[in-house]
Protein backbone atom coordinates (compact mmCIF):
# COMPACT_ATOMS: atom_id res chain seq x y z
CA UNK A 1 0.00 0.00 0.00
CA UNK A 2 0.95 3.30 -0.94
CA UNK A 3 0.09 7.04 -1.06
CA UNK A 4 0.95 8.03 -4.42
CA UNK A 5 0.89 12.00 -5.12
CA UNK A 6 2.92 14.12 -7.02
CA UNK A 7 4.82 17.63 -7.00
CA UNK A 8 5.18 20.21 -9.93
CA UNK A 9 7.70 22.13 -9.53
CA UNK A 10 6.17 25.64 -11.64
CA UNK A 11 9.75 26.98 -11.42
CA UNK A 12 11.16 24.67 -14.26
CA UNK A 13 7.72 24.05 -16.10
CA UNK A 14 8.00 25.33 -19.89
CA UNK A 15 4.77 24.84 -20.64
CA UNK A 16 5.98 22.57 -23.64
CA UNK A 17 2.98 20.82 -23.12
CA UNK A 18 4.47 17.45 -23.92
CA UNK A 19 2.87 16.39 -20.94
CA UNK A 20 -0.88 16.81 -22.29
CA UNK A 21 0.60 15.28 -25.73
CA UNK A 22 1.68 11.70 -23.76
CA UNK A 23 -1.52 11.83 -21.54
CA UNK A 24 -3.16 11.80 -24.22
CA UNK A 25 -1.19 9.49 -26.58
CA UNK A 26 -0.85 6.85 -23.47
CA UNK A 27 -4.68 7.53 -22.40
CA UNK A 28 -6.69 7.87 -25.42
CA UNK A 29 -8.42 10.92 -24.35
CA UNK A 30 -11.04 12.45 -26.52
CA UNK A 31 -8.14 15.33 -27.20
CA UNK A 32 -10.13 16.61 -29.89
CA UNK A 33 -13.23 17.06 -28.14
CA UNK A 34 -10.40 19.87 -25.85
CA UNK A 35 -11.23 17.04 -23.57
CA UNK A 36 -7.80 15.67 -21.13
CA UNK A 37 -7.09 14.69 -18.17
CA UNK A 38 -4.25 17.29 -17.57
CA UNK A 39 -4.18 21.17 -19.05
CA UNK A 40 -1.40 23.53 -18.79
CA UNK A 41 -3.06 27.02 -18.56
CA UNK A 42 -0.82 30.43 -18.66
CA UNK A 43 -0.79 33.07 -16.37
CA UNK A 44 1.04 36.29 -16.89
CA UNK A 45 1.31 38.66 -14.59
CA UNK A 46 1.83 42.22 -14.69
CA UNK A 47 2.55 45.07 -17.30
CA UNK A 48 5.08 45.67 -19.84
CA UNK A 49 8.11 45.83 -19.34
CA UNK A 50 7.35 43.93 -15.98
CA UNK A 51 5.85 40.91 -17.18
CA UNK A 52 5.79 37.61 -15.52
CA UNK A 53 4.78 34.29 -16.92
CA UNK A 54 3.85 31.35 -14.86
CA UNK A 55 2.37 27.67 -16.61
CA UNK A 56 0.42 25.93 -13.62
CA UNK A 57 -0.04 22.63 -14.95
CA UNK A 58 -3.68 20.86 -13.72
CA UNK A 59 -4.51 17.48 -13.28
CA UNK A 60 -6.88 15.13 -11.03
CA UNK A 61 -5.74 16.07 -7.24
CA UNK A 62 -6.27 12.54 -5.94
CA UNK A 63 -7.60 13.97 -3.08
CA UNK A 64 -7.92 12.29 0.66
CA UNK A 65 -11.18 13.03 1.14
CA UNK A 66 -12.37 13.34 -2.25
CA UNK A 67 -16.06 14.83 -2.91
CA UNK A 68 -16.23 13.06 -6.66
CA UNK A 69 -16.23 9.95 -4.41
CA UNK A 70 -18.85 11.11 -1.53
CA UNK A 71 -21.38 12.14 -4.31
CA UNK A 72 -21.02 8.96 -6.34
CA UNK A 73 -24.31 6.76 -6.16
CA UNK A 74 -23.17 3.72 -7.60
CA UNK A 75 -19.96 3.72 -6.14
CA UNK A 76 -18.27 3.97 -9.65
CA UNK A 77 -15.55 6.71 -8.23
CA UNK A 78 -13.60 5.23 -5.78
CA UNK A 79 -10.24 5.92 -4.35
CA UNK A 80 -7.88 2.75 -4.22
CA UNK A 81 -5.89 1.08 -1.59
CA UNK A 82 -2.80 3.27 -3.27
CA UNK A 83 -4.60 6.27 -2.50
CA UNK A 84 -5.19 7.06 -6.26
CA UNK A 85 -9.11 8.01 -7.25
CA UNK A 86 -10.26 5.71 -10.24
CA UNK A 87 -14.05 5.41 -12.14
CA UNK A 88 -15.43 2.05 -12.30
CA UNK A 89 -16.43 2.82 -16.20
CA UNK A 90 -18.94 -0.11 -16.25
CA UNK A 91 -21.20 1.16 -13.45
CA UNK A 92 -20.51 4.80 -14.22
CA UNK A 93 -24.46 6.02 -15.42
CA UNK A 94 -22.85 9.38 -16.28
CA UNK A 95 -25.43 11.35 -13.64
CA UNK A 96 -22.14 14.10 -13.71
CA UNK A 97 -22.74 14.52 -10.01
CA UNK A 98 -18.62 14.12 -9.39
CA UNK A 99 -17.87 16.43 -11.94
CA UNK A 100 -20.02 19.20 -10.70
CA UNK A 101 -18.46 18.29 -6.65
CA UNK A 102 -15.22 18.60 -8.06
CA UNK A 103 -13.54 21.86 -7.43
CA UNK A 104 -10.50 21.44 -8.89
CA UNK A 105 -12.50 20.74 -12.36
CA UNK A 106 -10.84 17.85 -13.30
CA UNK A 107 -13.09 15.30 -15.05
CA UNK A 108 -14.72 15.24 -17.95
CA UNK A 109 -17.60 13.24 -19.91
CA UNK A 110 -16.01 10.97 -22.46
CA UNK A 111 -18.47 9.88 -24.90
CA UNK A 112 -17.05 6.52 -26.40
CA UNK A 113 -17.00 5.41 -22.65
CA UNK A 114 -20.51 7.27 -21.93
CA UNK A 115 -18.94 7.29 -18.66
CA UNK A 116 -16.91 10.36 -16.41
CA UNK A 117 -13.11 10.08 -17.03
CA UNK A 118 -10.13 11.70 -15.18
CA UNK A 119 -6.42 11.50 -14.50
CA UNK A 120 -5.12 8.02 -13.30
CA UNK A 121 -1.81 8.72 -12.60
CA UNK A 122 -1.66 6.06 -14.82
CA UNK A 123 -1.95 3.47 -12.24
CA UNK A 124 -3.28 0.13 -14.17
CA UNK A 125 -1.29 0.98 -17.43
CA UNK A 126 2.31 2.27 -15.82
CA UNK A 127 2.22 2.32 -11.97
CA UNK A 128 1.69 -0.81 -11.72
CA UNK A 129 4.32 -2.29 -13.80
CA UNK A 130 6.39 -0.11 -11.88
CA UNK A 131 6.56 3.15 -14.41
CA UNK A 132 5.87 6.35 -14.36
CA UNK A 133 3.01 8.12 -15.19
CA UNK A 134 3.57 9.41 -18.55
CA UNK A 135 2.96 13.22 -18.21
CA UNK A 136 6.18 12.69 -15.36
CA UNK A 137 8.49 10.66 -18.03
CA UNK A 138 8.01 13.12 -20.65
CA UNK A 139 8.88 16.21 -18.97
CA UNK A 140 11.59 17.88 -19.87
CA UNK A 141 12.16 20.05 -16.98
CA UNK A 142 11.78 17.39 -14.48
CA UNK A 143 8.43 19.45 -13.23
CA UNK A 144 6.42 16.80 -12.94
CA UNK A 145 7.68 14.56 -9.74
CA UNK A 146 5.93 11.45 -9.00
CA UNK A 147 5.85 9.42 -5.77
CA UNK A 148 5.00 7.68 -2.39
CA UNK A 149 4.21 10.13 -0.51
CA UNK A 150 4.35 7.76 2.88
CA UNK A 151 7.67 6.78 1.73
CA UNK A 152 10.91 9.02 3.97
CA UNK A 153 13.10 8.40 1.00
CA UNK A 154 10.82 9.16 -1.69
CA UNK A 155 11.56 12.61 -3.43
CA UNK A 156 7.96 13.74 -2.99
CA UNK A 157 7.51 13.09 0.62
CA UNK A 158 10.97 15.53 1.35
CA UNK A 159 9.08 18.31 -1.01
CA UNK A 160 5.94 18.00 0.63
CA UNK A 161 7.22 17.65 4.26
CA UNK A 162 9.78 20.19 4.10
CA UNK A 163 7.30 22.36 3.51
CA UNK A 164 7.94 23.71 -0.17
CA UNK A 165 5.45 21.83 -2.33
CA UNK A 166 1.98 23.09 -1.39
CA UNK A 167 -1.03 22.29 -2.41
CA UNK A 168 -4.14 24.40 -4.38
CA UNK A 169 -7.01 25.63 -2.01
CA UNK A 170 -6.17 23.51 1.14
CA UNK A 171 -8.51 25.18 2.56
CA UNK A 172 -11.30 23.17 0.95
CA UNK A 173 -10.16 20.22 3.03
CA UNK A 174 -10.78 17.66 0.13
CA UNK A 175 -6.79 16.83 0.95
CA UNK A 176 -5.16 17.06 -2.32
CA UNK A 177 -2.29 14.91 -3.25
CA UNK A 178 -0.81 17.10 -5.89
CA UNK A 179 1.80 20.03 -4.28
CA UNK A 180 2.92 22.69 -6.46
CA UNK A 181 6.73 24.29 -5.89
CA UNK A 182 5.70 28.15 -6.42
CA UNK A 183 8.53 29.85 -4.86
CA UNK A 184 11.38 31.21 -7.06
CA UNK A 185 9.26 31.04 -10.05
CA UNK A 186 10.01 32.35 -13.66
CA UNK A 187 10.23 36.19 -13.25
CA UNK A 188 11.90 35.51 -9.29
CA UNK A 189 9.32 36.05 -6.99
CA UNK B 1 -10.92 33.69 -14.45
CA UNK B 2 -13.73 31.69 -13.31
CA UNK B 3 -15.55 29.01 -14.61
CA UNK B 4 -19.38 28.30 -13.97
CA UNK B 5 -20.11 24.94 -13.83
CA UNK B 6 -21.59 23.57 -17.60
CA UNK B 7 -22.38 19.93 -16.39
CA UNK B 8 -26.06 20.27 -15.58
CA UNK B 9 -28.37 22.79 -17.94
CA UNK B 10 -32.16 22.36 -19.18
CA UNK B 11 -32.86 19.03 -18.33
CA UNK B 12 -31.49 19.29 -14.84
CA UNK B 13 -33.29 22.16 -14.11
CA UNK B 14 -36.73 20.90 -15.26
CA UNK B 15 -36.05 18.33 -13.28
CA UNK B 16 -35.46 20.50 -9.77
CA UNK B 17 -38.60 22.28 -10.60
CA UNK B 18 -40.96 19.62 -11.49
CA UNK B 19 -40.01 17.93 -8.40
CA UNK B 20 -40.22 20.75 -6.32
CA UNK B 21 -43.83 21.44 -7.54
CA UNK B 22 -45.23 18.11 -7.79
CA UNK B 23 -43.31 17.25 -4.63
CA UNK B 24 -45.62 20.10 -3.21
CA UNK B 25 -49.14 19.92 -5.05
CA UNK B 26 -48.92 16.39 -3.08
CA UNK B 27 -49.34 18.43 0.21
CA UNK B 28 -52.41 20.58 -1.57
CA UNK B 29 -53.82 17.41 -2.43
CA UNK B 30 -53.46 16.04 0.95
CA UNK B 31 -55.69 18.68 2.26
CA UNK B 32 -58.25 18.76 0.16
CA UNK B 33 -58.30 14.76 0.70
CA UNK B 34 -58.31 14.82 4.63
CA UNK B 35 -59.64 18.42 5.33
CA UNK B 36 -62.05 19.40 3.07
CA UNK B 37 -63.68 15.65 2.13
CA UNK B 38 -63.16 16.62 -1.70
CA UNK B 39 -62.24 13.13 -3.17
CA UNK B 40 -62.09 13.83 -6.47
CA UNK B 41 -60.73 17.25 -6.69
CA UNK B 42 -57.90 15.45 -4.09
CA UNK B 43 -57.51 12.17 -7.03
CA UNK B 44 -57.26 15.31 -9.58
CA UNK B 45 -54.93 16.71 -7.46
CA UNK B 46 -52.44 14.18 -6.58
CA UNK B 47 -52.51 12.37 -10.27
CA UNK B 48 -51.08 15.89 -11.32
CA UNK B 49 -48.46 16.11 -8.81
CA UNK B 50 -47.68 12.57 -9.03
CA UNK B 51 -47.33 13.01 -13.19
CA UNK B 52 -45.50 16.50 -12.38
CA UNK B 53 -43.13 14.20 -10.67
CA UNK B 54 -42.31 11.24 -12.90
CA UNK B 55 -41.85 13.46 -16.00
CA UNK B 56 -39.45 15.30 -13.73
CA UNK B 57 -37.44 11.61 -12.94
CA UNK B 58 -37.82 10.99 -16.54
CA UNK B 59 -35.64 14.61 -17.50
CA UNK B 60 -33.49 13.36 -14.37
CA UNK B 61 -32.83 9.77 -16.45
CA UNK B 62 -32.82 11.25 -19.87
CA UNK B 63 -29.73 13.92 -18.78
CA UNK B 64 -27.74 10.17 -17.83
CA UNK B 65 -24.93 9.24 -19.92
CA UNK B 66 -26.36 5.88 -19.75
CA UNK B 67 -30.38 6.08 -19.08
CA UNK B 68 -30.72 2.67 -19.61
CA UNK B 69 -29.00 1.70 -16.41
CA UNK B 70 -30.59 4.03 -14.37
CA UNK B 71 -31.20 1.08 -12.44
CA UNK B 72 -27.91 1.30 -10.77
CA UNK B 73 -28.65 3.89 -8.77
CA UNK B 74 -29.89 1.36 -6.49
CA UNK B 75 -28.93 -1.80 -7.55
CA UNK B 76 -24.98 -1.28 -7.96
CA UNK B 77 -22.63 -3.52 -6.10
CA UNK B 78 -20.43 -0.91 -4.71
CA UNK B 79 -23.93 1.26 -3.78
CA UNK B 80 -23.56 4.66 -2.08
CA UNK B 81 -26.06 4.93 0.31
CA UNK B 82 -24.48 8.61 1.03
CA UNK B 83 -24.95 9.95 -2.02
CA UNK B 84 -27.67 12.57 -2.40
CA UNK B 85 -28.95 10.73 -5.86
CA UNK B 86 -29.41 7.86 -4.07
CA UNK B 87 -30.84 9.40 -1.02
CA UNK B 88 -33.30 11.40 -3.79
CA UNK B 89 -33.83 8.73 -5.86
CA UNK B 90 -35.34 6.76 -2.49
CA UNK B 91 -37.74 9.98 -1.52
CA UNK B 92 -38.70 10.00 -4.98
CA UNK B 93 -39.04 6.19 -5.10
CA UNK B 94 -41.86 6.14 -1.57
CA UNK B 95 -43.17 9.72 -3.11
CA UNK B 96 -44.42 8.00 -6.27
CA UNK B 97 -45.57 4.27 -4.46
CA UNK B 98 -47.58 6.02 -1.59
CA UNK B 99 -48.69 8.46 -4.01
CA UNK B 100 -50.04 5.64 -6.30
CA UNK B 101 -51.40 3.81 -3.25
CA UNK B 102 -53.14 7.47 -1.66
CA UNK B 103 -54.69 7.77 -5.26
CA UNK B 104 -56.15 4.81 -5.29
CA UNK B 105 -57.61 4.31 -2.02
CA UNK B 106 -59.65 7.22 -2.58
CA UNK B 107 -63.70 6.73 -3.19
CA UNK B 108 -63.52 8.19 -6.65
CA UNK B 109 -65.45 6.64 -9.70
CA UNK B 110 -62.50 5.96 -12.02
CA UNK B 111 -63.45 5.80 -15.73
CA UNK B 112 -63.34 2.91 -18.58
CA UNK B 113 -60.82 0.03 -17.36
CA UNK B 114 -59.60 1.76 -14.30
CA UNK B 115 -63.11 1.67 -13.43
CA UNK B 116 -63.09 -2.09 -12.98
CA UNK B 117 -59.35 -2.10 -11.62
CA UNK B 118 -58.71 0.00 -9.04
CA UNK B 119 -62.01 -0.71 -7.02
CA UNK B 120 -60.56 -4.36 -6.76
CA UNK B 121 -57.80 -3.44 -4.74
CA UNK B 122 -58.46 -4.21 -1.34
CA UNK B 123 -57.43 -0.44 -0.19
CA UNK B 124 -60.20 1.11 -2.41
CA UNK B 125 -62.48 3.50 -0.89
CA UNK B 126 -60.77 2.87 2.62
CA UNK B 127 -60.39 6.58 4.16
CA UNK B 128 -58.28 5.58 6.76
CA UNK B 129 -55.07 4.09 4.53
CA UNK B 130 -55.90 7.65 2.12
CA UNK B 131 -55.17 9.37 5.32
CA UNK B 132 -51.95 7.50 5.87
CA UNK B 133 -51.04 7.21 2.27
CA UNK B 134 -51.77 10.38 2.05
CA UNK B 135 -49.70 11.59 4.57
CA UNK B 136 -46.96 9.82 3.83
CA UNK B 137 -46.62 10.86 0.11
CA UNK B 138 -47.02 14.81 1.41
CA UNK B 139 -43.98 13.91 3.65
CA UNK B 140 -42.26 12.27 0.93
CA UNK B 141 -43.53 15.87 -1.44
CA UNK B 142 -41.84 17.70 1.24
CA UNK B 143 -38.83 15.91 1.81
CA UNK B 144 -38.24 15.98 -2.19
CA UNK B 145 -38.63 19.78 -2.06
CA UNK B 146 -36.28 19.79 0.08
CA UNK B 147 -34.03 17.40 -1.50
CA UNK B 148 -34.12 19.02 -5.17
CA UNK B 149 -31.91 22.21 -2.70
CA UNK B 150 -30.09 19.90 -0.60
CA UNK B 151 -29.22 17.83 -3.87
CA UNK B 152 -26.87 20.76 -5.15
CA UNK B 153 -26.55 22.99 -1.86
CA UNK B 154 -24.29 19.86 -0.08
CA UNK B 155 -21.18 21.16 -3.46
CA UNK B 156 -18.72 23.61 -2.31
CA UNK B 157 -17.14 22.89 -5.33
CA UNK B 158 -19.59 26.11 -6.05
CA UNK B 159 -19.24 28.55 -2.87
CA UNK B 160 -23.03 29.96 -4.43
CA UNK B 161 -24.78 26.72 -3.96
CA UNK B 162 -23.11 25.63 -0.37
CA UNK B 163 -25.91 27.67 1.75
CA UNK B 164 -28.57 26.64 3.87
CA UNK B 165 -30.23 29.40 2.13
CA UNK B 166 -30.46 27.10 -1.34
CA UNK B 167 -32.67 24.58 0.17
CA UNK B 168 -34.81 27.05 2.14
CA UNK B 169 -35.09 28.76 -1.07
CA UNK B 170 -35.95 25.88 -3.14
CA UNK B 171 -38.61 24.46 -0.27
CA UNK B 172 -39.95 27.89 -0.66
CA UNK B 173 -40.17 28.00 -4.37
CA UNK B 174 -41.35 24.40 -4.42
CA UNK B 175 -44.34 24.97 -2.24
CA UNK B 176 -45.28 28.18 -4.08
CA UNK B 177 -45.31 26.74 -7.32
CA UNK B 178 -47.03 23.42 -6.22
CA UNK B 179 -49.72 25.32 -4.54
CA UNK B 180 -50.34 27.42 -7.69
CA UNK B 181 -50.47 24.48 -10.20
CA UNK B 182 -53.46 22.78 -7.59
CA UNK B 183 -54.70 26.22 -7.86
CA UNK B 184 -54.65 25.99 -11.54
CA UNK B 185 -55.99 22.36 -11.50
CA UNK B 186 -58.66 23.76 -8.77
CA UNK B 187 -60.23 26.30 -11.42
CA UNK B 188 -59.84 24.47 -14.63
CA UNK B 189 -62.05 21.63 -12.37
CA UNK B 190 -64.25 24.08 -11.15
CA UNK B 191 -64.96 25.26 -14.66
CA UNK B 192 -66.28 21.96 -15.94
CA UNK B 193 -69.20 22.22 -12.60
CA UNK B 194 -72.72 24.14 -13.57
CA UNK B 195 -72.08 27.52 -12.06
CA UNK B 196 -74.57 26.71 -9.02
CA UNK B 197 -71.59 24.65 -7.54
CA UNK B 198 -68.68 26.71 -8.88
CA UNK B 199 -68.52 29.31 -5.65
CA UNK B 200 -67.11 26.43 -3.59
CA UNK B 201 -63.82 26.09 -6.35
CA UNK B 202 -63.53 29.99 -6.22
CA UNK B 203 -63.76 29.98 -2.51
CA UNK B 204 -60.42 27.48 -2.70
CA UNK B 205 -59.03 29.10 -4.90
CA UNK B 206 -59.17 32.20 -2.74
CA UNK B 207 -57.88 30.00 0.06
CA UNK B 208 -54.65 28.63 -2.23
CA UNK B 209 -54.02 32.50 -3.37
CA UNK B 210 -53.84 33.59 0.18
CA UNK B 211 -51.21 30.89 0.86
CA UNK B 212 -49.27 31.50 -2.13
CA UNK B 213 -48.91 35.16 -1.64
CA UNK B 214 -47.61 34.04 1.62
CA UNK B 215 -44.82 31.91 0.31
CA UNK B 216 -44.08 34.35 -2.41
CA UNK B 217 -43.24 37.02 0.47
CA UNK B 218 -41.05 34.07 2.27
CA UNK B 219 -39.12 33.18 -1.04
CA UNK B 220 -38.51 37.37 -2.13
CA UNK B 221 -36.91 37.64 1.60
CA UNK B 222 -34.98 34.70 1.48
CA UNK B 223 -33.85 35.27 -1.83
CA UNK B 224 -32.47 38.84 -1.04
CA UNK B 225 -31.04 37.83 2.15
CA UNK B 226 -29.28 35.06 0.17
CA UNK B 227 -27.99 37.80 -2.37
CA UNK B 228 -27.12 40.07 0.34
CA UNK B 229 -24.96 38.08 2.57
CA UNK B 230 -23.05 36.45 -0.85
CA UNK B 231 -22.75 40.20 -2.54
CA UNK B 232 -19.56 40.08 0.41
CA UNK B 233 -17.96 36.89 -0.87
CA UNK B 234 -16.30 34.49 -0.90
CA UNK B 235 -15.19 35.69 -4.22
CA UNK B 236 -16.95 32.73 -6.16
CA UNK B 237 -20.20 33.40 -4.93
CA UNK B 238 -19.79 37.31 -4.99
CA UNK B 239 -19.18 36.58 -8.87
CA UNK B 240 -22.72 34.31 -9.11
CA UNK B 241 -24.38 37.67 -7.58
CA UNK B 242 -23.30 40.05 -9.98
CA UNK B 243 -24.23 37.29 -12.58
CA UNK B 244 -27.74 37.30 -11.86
CA UNK B 245 -27.95 40.86 -10.71
CA UNK B 246 -25.67 42.98 -13.32
CA UNK B 247 -24.74 40.31 -15.89
CA UNK B 248 -25.57 38.07 -18.93
CA UNK B 249 -28.17 35.86 -16.59
CA UNK B 250 -29.80 39.46 -15.18
CA UNK B 251 -32.64 40.11 -17.66
CA UNK B 252 -34.02 36.04 -16.47
CA UNK B 253 -32.98 36.54 -12.61
CA UNK B 254 -34.52 39.82 -12.58
CA UNK B 255 -36.83 40.45 -15.12
CA UNK B 256 -37.93 36.80 -15.38
CA UNK B 257 -37.79 35.36 -11.24
CA UNK B 258 -37.91 38.46 -9.46
CA UNK B 259 -40.09 40.81 -11.48
CA UNK B 260 -42.51 38.39 -13.53
CA UNK B 261 -42.28 34.79 -11.15
CA UNK B 262 -42.35 36.88 -7.40
CA UNK B 263 -43.49 40.63 -7.30
CA UNK B 264 -45.90 40.95 -10.07
CA UNK B 265 -47.96 37.83 -9.03
CA UNK B 266 -48.03 38.64 -5.56
CA UNK B 267 -49.56 42.17 -6.44
CA UNK B 268 -52.20 40.63 -8.03
CA UNK B 269 -52.51 38.23 -5.42
CA UNK B 270 -52.73 40.98 -2.84
CA UNK B 271 -55.23 42.84 -5.32
CA UNK B 272 -57.58 39.78 -5.31
CA UNK B 273 -57.40 39.32 -1.39
CA UNK B 274 -58.14 43.22 -1.42
CA UNK B 275 -60.74 42.81 -3.14
CA UNK B 276 -62.13 40.02 -1.84
CA UNK B 277 -61.91 41.72 1.65
CA UNK B 278 -63.81 44.77 0.16
CA UNK B 279 -66.59 42.26 -0.19
CA UNK B 280 -66.93 42.48 -4.21
CA UNK B 281 -66.93 38.95 -5.64
CA UNK B 282 -63.07 38.43 -7.34
CA UNK B 283 -63.07 36.73 -10.23
CA UNK B 284 -60.28 33.90 -10.31
CA UNK B 285 -58.95 34.70 -13.47
CA UNK B 286 -56.57 36.73 -11.69
CA UNK B 287 -54.75 34.28 -9.41
CA UNK B 288 -54.99 31.91 -12.40
CA UNK B 289 -52.89 34.83 -14.32
CA UNK B 290 -50.18 34.80 -11.49
CA UNK B 291 -50.01 31.23 -11.13
CA UNK B 292 -48.88 30.67 -14.55
CA UNK B 293 -46.05 33.91 -13.65
CA UNK B 294 -45.31 31.98 -10.67
CA UNK B 295 -44.62 28.78 -12.38
CA UNK B 296 -42.74 30.01 -15.49
CA UNK B 297 -40.66 31.81 -12.83
CA UNK B 298 -40.14 28.53 -10.71
CA UNK B 299 -38.53 26.93 -13.76
CA UNK B 300 -36.73 30.07 -14.92
CA UNK B 301 -35.18 30.23 -10.94
CA UNK B 302 -34.04 26.70 -11.60
CA UNK B 303 -32.27 27.17 -14.25
CA UNK B 304 -30.36 30.47 -13.47
CA UNK B 305 -29.32 29.34 -10.22
CA UNK B 306 -27.64 26.44 -12.17
CA UNK B 307 -26.22 29.01 -14.80
CA UNK B 308 -24.25 31.57 -12.02
CA UNK B 309 -22.76 28.27 -10.30
CA UNK B 310 -19.26 29.97 -10.72
CA UNK B 311 -17.11 26.66 -9.29
CA UNK B 312 -13.84 27.25 -6.77
CA UNK B 313 -11.07 29.23 -8.49
CA UNK B 314 -8.28 27.34 -7.58
CA UNK B 315 -5.69 28.84 -9.80
CA UNK B 316 -3.58 32.19 -9.02
CA UNK B 317 -5.59 34.95 -10.51
CA UNK B 318 -4.17 36.08 -13.83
Amino acid sequence: MAKYGMVIDLRTCLGCGACIAACDFENETPWEEGKRRTHVPEFIFGEFPNVKRLFVPRLCMHCENPPCVTVCPTGASYKNEDGVVLVRYDICIGCKYCAVACPYNARYVDERKRAIDKCTFCYDNRVLQGRQPACVETCVGHARIFGDLEDPNSEVYKLVQSGEAVPLRPDLSTGPKVFYIFKSSVGGE
Amino acid sequence: MYIVQYWWEWLIAAYLFLGGMGGGGMMVSYYFCCRKSEQKLAAISAITSLIIVIVGVFFLILDLEKPEKFYLVFMSPHLNTRSMIFVGSSILTAFIIFGLIYITSLEVKWPSLLGRIIPVLPWYGRGSIANITGLLATIAGFLTTFYTGVLIGILKSVPFWHTPALPLLFVASALSTGVVGILLVNDIYGFTKPKEERHRYEEYCSILGKWDAILISIELLIVFTYLFIFSYGPREAELSVQLLTAGELAPYFIGGVILMGLSIPLLLEYWHIMSENRGRRASCAIPMVAAILVIVGGLILRYVILQSGVMTIFLPPS
